[in-house]
């Protein structure tokens, strides 16, 4: 019922001149940002090599930051999308490549928040087998 | 004469159903990073309370043994900077949250006023975030620029 309710007024929401203005500058904003995450990724592949002696350290760095890279990458794709897509979109009014630019935005936020979610139940899995490894030490020095 | 592009309206843009779905979905998605994250702000805030004068004190007497300068004051210096991470990512936080409820509720009343609000409140998380990676960005260098004098000196 609600739904519905929402469905029939959706086109009460426009936007206007107040909104483009916020948009423009949060597009201009994550353009920065996802630029920046991506030579900021290179960067990290760089000083991967940079400083390391044995052979086994520059493997680990090298793995951590490309697995840190592909992260970086994954979600700033979507972001710099959003940017250029509603940018581009504002300034043509075009309502399509708008609609495709919250999309990102929508899928930037999305992959986030799995990440998120990923990264701290790797978390709560290292703590707990922490506890159970403590637990054992301490049930055998009793 | 201009020719139209695919999807180029002689109107305005409008939130069409396609887009409010979207949106909709975001704000949900904002909400749920907003929570996780004051949760371990919360976190961090209640360690660097109650274990943060010790954790100043076992840094500083570790770096002393190092002969390390300034030691006396890394360790305070390193709650400090924990305590200022913390504000500045519940400021982050609070933008976030504002956007999704604010978004929500314009897309939801169907009031501009409050739809607005929500898209101001993601400029400012955009910005202070913008920020944050910039400077962040320029710390990386100057580590890098260390990094790679030290070892050719």
């Amino acid at each position: 019922m609600e739904d519905q309710q929402n469905t029939e007024n959706i086109f009460n929401l426009t936007l206007d001149q107040e909104a483009k203005s916020f948009l423009k500058t949060i597009a201009v904003w994550a353009k920065i940002i996802a630029i920046i995450a991506f030579v900021e990724v290179g960067l990290s592949l760089v000083n991967a090599f940079i400083g390391k002696e044995s052979a086994a350290v520059i493997i680990g760095s090298i793995f951590a930051a490309m697995i840190g890279g592909l992260i970086s990458v994954l979600l700033n794709v979507f972001l710099y999308r959003f940017a250029k897509k509603v940018g581009d979109g504002i300034a043509s009014s075009n309502q399509q490549l708008f609609n495709e630019g919250v999309n990102s935005l929508r899928n930037y936020f999305k992959i986030y928040g799995i990440i998120l979610i990923i990264g701290l139940s790797l978390i709560l899995i290292g703590v707990f087998f922490v506890v159970i490894i403590a637990g054992i030490g301490a049930a055998g020095t009793n | 004469m201009d020719q139209q592009h695919p999807g180029e309206s002689l109107l305005d843009l409008e939130l069409d159903p396609l887009t409010s779905r979207s949106l909709r979905e975001t704000t949900r998605w904002t909400k749920f990073i907003a929570i996780v994250y004051a949760i371990i702000l919360g976190i961090l805030l209640l360690l660097g309370i109650f274990g943060g004068a010790n954790f100043a004190d076992g840094v500083t007497s570790a770096l002393e043994d190092y002969k390390f300068p300034f030691a006396s004051i890394v360790g305070s210096a390193l709650l400090l900077i924990l305590f200022v991470a913390v504000a500045i990512g519940s400021v982050l936080l609070f933008f976030l949250f504002k956007f999704s409820a604010q978004t929500k509720a314009g897309l939801d009343r169907q009031e501009q006023t409050q739809f607005n609000g929500g898209l101001k409140s993601l400029r400012n998380y955009f910005i202070i975030y913008g920020v944050i990676v910039i400077l962040n960005f320029c710390l990386g260098l100057a580590v890098i620029a260390i990094t790679f004098f030290t070892l050719n000196a």
